[in-house]
């Protein structure tokens, strides 16, 4: 082991004291920031389960022959991939990413819509082509501006630039588990059953019109207040696991310096005994 | 005979804006009024931003101001889903 000056033992642990410092504020900043986006969720899963409850209602009055209900022709197929905006979150974007690469390699003609920063710096140096970017949505899921996304990805459906859309997130199912899982956006089931008789105002078509896009924006909207939920988590105990090492790497270094400084002290005890002895004590 | 009554909810993405009993709705659709008594036969309609009233059991009268949205009845249930509920100022 190299000889550590007493000095360069304490400015190691100062360095240590500090990330410990960083590391435990991002832990609670997460924690706290968890918490408010689960919250969200809880908020806004009444809205998504009364929109699915609408639009089973719609299955069960008549089959749905709209374009959203109907196997695309185009053969081009999109794939959201949700990844995180910024980083210190274990290996939340590496195990989405994987997923995202595993269904690239299953599949032909593949477009890519990404969701996060961390997702698109990685796909902007592979060879499929990045349809749409959503910087700044991540972390922050805000209705409106999914409402917007969805806008984008319905049209290109519609026009027939792209064929069936998938959408990869991370699920949460607890802190410690966090599932990317794949989702099919569009096209919707068109059902068929017609068991139900109901009185459609002002009429159907421009019911489906206005409710279909909606449905999908609400679906889109739990699916990334979920992902968002995952991130924090992840970057929670990531960062309790860094702060964790710190503690360690901090405990280790103390018991270095104190023996450094023992030896010190050791070393001029000797020096001044035997200074001493020289000088005919 | 006491009118009957139903289950109504107004939601809203983000919060859940009224959930109780009442014994009649009136929303605004687009091309009118649409009121909706207990038993109504299962009904979907767009609706229009404008005034929602309630009416409960006591025949308390409340009226809210909704955004854009849709009215779903099923099953003697009423969903209102809409971008936005406030109370109207009296």
């Amino acid at each position: 082991m190299p000889v550590l000056t007493l000095r360069a033992v304490r400015q190691k642990i100062r360095g240590a004291q500090k990330t410990r410092q960083i590391t435990k504020t991002m832990q609670m900043v997460s924690a706290s920031r968890l918490m408010k986006t689960q919250e969200k969720l809880r908020q806004a899963k009444p809205y998504a389960q009364k929109m699915e409850g609408m639009f089973l209602h719609l299955l069960k009055s008549d089959p749905l022959s709209h374009p959203f209900c109907t196997e695309p022709s185009a053969k081009e197929v999109a794939l959201v991939v949700v990844t995180s905006d910024r980083g210190l979150c274990g290996s939340y974007n590496t195990n989405l990413i994987a997923q995202a690469e595993e269904f690239l390699h299953n599949h032909e003609a593949v477009s890519l819509v990404m969701i996060g920063k961390k997702g698109a710096n990685h796909f902007r140096r592979r060879p499929w082509p990045i349809l749409l970017e959503y910087p700044e949505m991540a972390g922050k899921p805000d209705f409106d501006r999914i409402s917007e996304a969805t806008r984008d990805l319905t049209s290109s459906y519609l026009s027939g630039k792209i064929g069936r859309i998938y959408l990869l997130y991370t699920r949460y199912i607890s802190a410690l588990s966090l599932r990317p899982t794949c989702v099919q956006v569009l096209p919707l089931p068109s059902g068929g059953e017609g068991t139900v008789q109901t009185i459609i105002e002002p009429d159907r078509q421009m019911l489906l019109d206005r409710f279909l896009p909606q449905y999908i924006a609400s679906r889109i909207y739990i699916l990334l207040l979920e992902a968002a939920a995952s991130e924090n988590s992840a970057r929670m105990i990531a960062m309790k696991s860094a702060t964790d090492n710190a503690k360690k790497m901090i405990s280790g270094l103390t018991l270095v310096r104190n023996k450094v400084r023992q030896a010190a002290i050791t070393r001029e005890m000797i020096e001044i005994v035997t200074a001493g002895e020289a000088l005919g004590g | 005979m006491p009118t009957q009554t139903f289950h109504c909810t107004i939601v809203t993405p983000t919060e859940v804006s009224f959930s109780g009993d009442v014994t009649s709705v009136v929303a605004p659709a687009s091309d009118g009024c649409l009121g909706v008594w207990a038993r109504h036969a299962p009904l979907m309609s767009i609706l229009v931003a404008g005034a929602l009233t309630l009416t409960d059991a006591g025949g308390q009268v409340e009226v809210r101001r909704i955004g854009a949205g849709f009215l779903n009845v099923l099953n003697n249930d009423v969903t209102i889903l809409t971008d936005a509920c406030v109370m109207q100022k009296p």
